[in-house]
């Protein structure tokens, strides 16, 4: 189990700059992912953690050991991090076969041939590969070779493991299964993991935190059950799967609660807030597609609005609406078993919606300044919810 | 059926010619006599034993040479790692004869250039004498390295670089990585372009024979020659004998890299591969830089020199009498020299475009047909990989003799021509495939499917698009033709050689600087065609570029070797 602190890490290649003065913890036994889409600078962390990258500044510490420190120009390569790592294309070395490729790193370590072999039996039979110690790691399947390569980043008891995007190539029933095997691994032999992936699913169901990146910067970090429901920022939220963003401003505060009327139109949405939100602030409200509720009528109540339904979606055990409420595209989410037979929406009924309070969450708080910069206000926030 | 007269029919030839005694024409019984000879003469087993030496020798230092250089070029940050693949290209271009009259030129033992500098230094006798063992196997080592390169370079580029990072985090340092992962992970690539190599080597004819011969080293290729020219009345058997050895190695060559590489494919290995950042060296990467220039200079630079200095040299190797264009204006005026060079334009120019048109043809069958004509046209047109230019040249001799109706043939230019084409298949054929191999299927469907008829198709869409690449492939067959040394000195007719033969006898009179002055015209006409289908190139893909990327010629020329 490994420790590592990150602070002020930069990478520039060129002219672009890829990571704007990182600041990350990771405590011993953790298993953290680093969240994001392609380009966000995710790998590129992960590849200066493992040493596989140069950083331009910045500082890393390992295991209270210095690894990387720019100033001091110290910088530890890869080889002799003692660390472990499985990579996208599994990278299983095409001229070995699979015992060969996991013994590698304890033949490297020099270990001696006896404890080597049990080495290899033990981790093979961790990852379910018993028997296959002969095979050529070529005659194998996708699964196989990742959890060949996984058998190997273990091998040699690092103290922290990294994984670069490990189960994108695998079709989805096999990278479900063998996340678990990740996850339990990390904990059968109590490494710090670091888990690069661009699959917030994924990220939720393994880690104990999450990292959110975005063009080289953190947006937000903390556990997935944080950052499924209270996501702090339009982008996070994007990404977490809200399908509702919508800009407005606080026309009433209530206990953590704020009342937000949406821009361009009378609709008012209630949602929690965690940043102190005043009357007059520039806001997002974000909410998931399954946070509005359906009423047969639209009585005239606080918080409920008329839509227009739009297009329906069968999924199965739910289905999907696009409402029109008040000019404003709405998507909806209703759970199969929250209805009744007869009571399917069809496209063009007029009905009622409101939106769960304390599942809306108002994010992206600009406090109220002079009245004249308010135009310049609106303008950025409705950027941050640009159209999707 | 065509294909079994042209290319099938020879290979007969030559196992019907080792079991009998004499030419063709004359009728004689079959015997093991020939055979029997060959096995229990000495000479034979010199000749092997002196093949094997320079075939593992040079075969080994053309590829490891060949290798290293590709590894540089692909994942390092040796400066001038990027000049490597033009510099191989225009390597691979100049005709290997053209090398070895240049080394000649520098390396001869009384007047050669390198030599010569040596005494101005002070130096007593001889630095080098280029007629010897090490020459020899410097020279041939050098040839095929920008091969040897080219060959590798692809695997190389196309590995997966986590394999080299999955070793370094399992803590082997860089050279650990590179001996226990790099190397071997693109093993069958090595060992493939190894095999080619040695069977090239095995098969050269041009170096052991200005080069090897003078120092009494006798290999396959020129102890047939030997056999059949040198003697007279000619062991017709022996060299058939010989030329039969010579097959079955080389099918044995090619079967042991089948061996090597069953069941173990390589390339199935890949899912994304990781962005390519090149392996930092320390400051033993300007060490690779002085190599990259010590084997330009070498391989290309000096030998350029020597032919131009002593192309221009009234005498060669006579610094005093100063440099003019006389041996040029012998070259262009003499009747005999002229002729030489319009024959060697005619027949360069004729023998590509016919050479590129079967191999496009072959190509097009073997692609695209299924079943019989598929294997049999590929079976036929890989024939000529494993017939050495001498070898080649012998059967067909063989072949047009023995049947009354083409004995006319025997002493024309045609035969010549025709031989000339055929032993220029394997490299057209390559550039075919390669050009062939871009063209998906889909493409001639949709052609299909949009209301063209198959003929059209082929000619609006398929032709269209493999025009680049053709112009290409008859250049660098027109090169190769003109270069050729082995065919013309059997099958010339008496009076009318090409340039490569008649260079030949003026180097072997000591004429050197007419020799030179006579390659160096086929060469500046090569070199202006180049430049001009280059700008020709440049030009139209400026006008192109709005519409899109057509194939370049270039891009199916560094895939003669992938």
């Amino acid at each position: 189990m490994t420790e590592v602190l990150v602070s002020g890490l930069t990478k520039r290649y060129g002219s672009k700059l890829a990571l704007h003065g990182l600041d990350l913890q990771i405590a011993p036994g953790e298993f953290v992912t680093l969240l994001g889409p392609s380009g966000c600078g995710k790998t590129t962390t992960l590849r200066c953690l493992a040493g596989l990258e140069r950083p331009t500044t910045g500082t890393i510490t390992m295991g209270g050991r210095a690894v990387v420190d720019t100033e001091r120009g110290v910088f530890v390569p890869a080889d002799k991090r003692k660390v472990g790592m499985v990579f996208q294309s599994y990278a299983l070395w095409p001229h070995m076969s699979v015992s060969e490729n996991v013994a590698y790193p304890l033949k490297v370590a020099r270990l001696g041939s006896q404890d080597r072999q049990q080495r290899v039996h033990e981790m093979l039979d961790a990852v379910g590969l018993a028997g296959y110690e002969k095979r050529q790691v070529t005659a194998l399947s996708g699964g196989q070779q990742q959890r060949v390569a996984l058998a190997r980043a273990l091998a040699a008891r690092p103290g922290i493991i990294f994984y670069d995007e490990p189960l994108s190539n695998l079709d989805s029933k096999l990278r479900y299964q063998l996340g678990q095997q990740v996850r339990s691994l990390h904990d059968q032999f109590e490494t710090t993991s670091v888990y690069v992936t661009h699959d917030q699913e994924e990220a939720i169901t393994l880690s104990d935190r999450i990292v959110v990146m975005n063009e080289g910067e953190i947006m937000q970090d903390g556990s997935p059950a944080e950052l499924f429901d209270r996501p702090n920022s339009a982008y996070v939220a994007d990404f977490m799967g809200f399908q509702n963003i919508l800009p407005g401003e606080v026309v009433g505060v209530d206990n953590g609660i704020a009342d937000v009327k949406i821009d361009e139109t009378s609709l008012v949405v209630s949602g929690t807030t965690t940043t102190r939100a005043t009357l007059g602030d520039r806001v997002n409200v974000a909410f998931r597609a399954a946070h509005i509720r359906v009423h047969a009528d639209a009585t005239s109540d606080p918080g409920r609005f008329e839509g227009i339904v739009e297009r329906t979606t069968y999924l199965g055990n739910a289905t999907n609406l696009l409402i029109r409420a008040d000019g404003l595209p709405l998507r909806v989410r209703l759970e199969t078993s929250d209805l009744r037979i007869d009571e399917m929406p069809a496209v063009g009924d007029r009905l009622g919606f409101s939106v769960n309070p304390a599942r809306a969450v108002v994010i992206d708080v600009i406090q109220r300044e002079e009245p004249q910069s308010d135009e310049f206000l609106t303008t950025k926030t409705s950027a941050l919810v640009a159209p999707r | 059926m065509a294909l079994t007269v042209i290319f099938v029919y020879p290979v007969l030839m030559i196992v019907i010619g080792a079991f009998r005694d004499g030419l063709p024409s004359q009728k004689m019984p079959f015997t093991m006599e020939g055979l029997v000879q060959a096995v229990t003469s000495e000479d034979t087993w010199t000749t092997l034993s002196n093949s094997i030496i320079l075939v593992l020798v040079c075969g080994t230092i053309a590829t490891v040479g060949g290798g290293f250089f590709a590894w540089i070029a692909a994942s390092t940050n040796v400066p001038g790692r990027r000049l490597l693949t033009p510099l191989m290209v225009i390597n691979l271009f100049v005709p290997p004869l053209f090398n070895t009259f240049g080394w000649l030129m520098l390396g001869n033992q009384q007047n050669g250039l390198l030599n010569q500098f040596a005494r101005t230094l002070g130096i007593e006798g001889s630095i080098m004498n280029i007629q010897s063992w090490g020459g020899l196997c410097l020279l041939m080592s050098l040839g095929y390295m920008p091969f040897a390169y080219l060959l590798m370079l692809g695997a190389f580029k196309n590995r997966d670089q986590s394999l080299d990072e999955a070793a370094q985090i399992s803590g082997a340092g860089t050279l650990r990585t590179f001996f226990t992962i790099t190397v071997p992970s693109i093993g069958p690539a090595i060992s493939g372009a190894a095999i080619l190599i040695m069977v090239l080597v095995f098969q050269a004819f041009d170096a052991p024979q200005l080069i090897g011969r003078q120092a009494g080293i006798y290999v396959f290729s020129t102890q047939i020659y030997h056999y059949i020219r040198d003697e007279t009345p000619g062991k017709y058997t022996a060299g058939f004998a010989l030329s039969l050895v010579l097959i079955v190695l080389v099918i044995l060559l090619f079967l042991l890299q089948r061996w090597m590489l069953r069941g173990r494919n390589f390339t199935t290995l890949t899912g994304k591969t990781s962005r390519r950042e090149p392996q930092e060296l320390g400051p033993v990467r300007w060490v690779f830089s002085i190599v990259i220039v010590l084997f330009m200079v070498l391989n290309f630079l000096l030998p350029l020199f020597a032919m131009v200095l002593g192309s221009l040299q009234p005498i060669f190797g006579v610094m005093s009498t100063g440099l003019t264009l006389d041996n040029y204006v012998r070259v262009l005026t003499d009747p005999q020299l002229s002729s030489s060079l319009t024959l060697t334009a005619w027949m360069s120019i004729l023998g590509g475009l016919l050479s590129m048109c079967a191999a496009l043809v072959t190509s097009y069958v073997v692609l695209r047909r299924r079943g019989f004509i598929k294997s049999y046209t590929s079976l036929a047109v890989w024939i000529p990989w494993a017939l050495p230019g001498i070898v080649l040249a012998l059967a067909y001799l063989f072949a047009v003799l023995s049947i009354p109706a083409t004995r006319g043939l025997y002493g024309t230019a045609t035969l010549m021509i025709l031989v000339l084409v055929v032993g220029t298949i394997p490299l057209s054929s390559r550039i075919a495939e390669g050009a062939l191999a871009q063209l998906s299927p889909e493409l001639e469907e949709a052609g299909r499917t949009s209301g063209a008829n198959a003929l059209r198709v082929l000619v609006t869409i398929v032709l269209r698009l493999v025009v680049p690449s053709f112009l290409a492939g008859w250049f660098l067959s027109m090169l190769f033709i003109s270069g050729n040394l082995a065919i013309p000195m059997l099958l010339a007719p008496p009076g009318l050689q090409p340039v490569s033969q008649t260079a030949f006898q003026m180097f072997l009179v000591g004429d050197m600087s007419g020799g030179a002055a006579l390659f160096m015209v086929i060469l500046i006409a090569a070199a202006a065609v180049a430049v001009l289908s280059g700008l020709s190139m440049y030009f139209a893909n400026r006008i192109q570029r709005r519409a899109g990327k057509a194939p370049t010629g270039v891009s199916s020329l560094t895939h003669i070797a992938s």
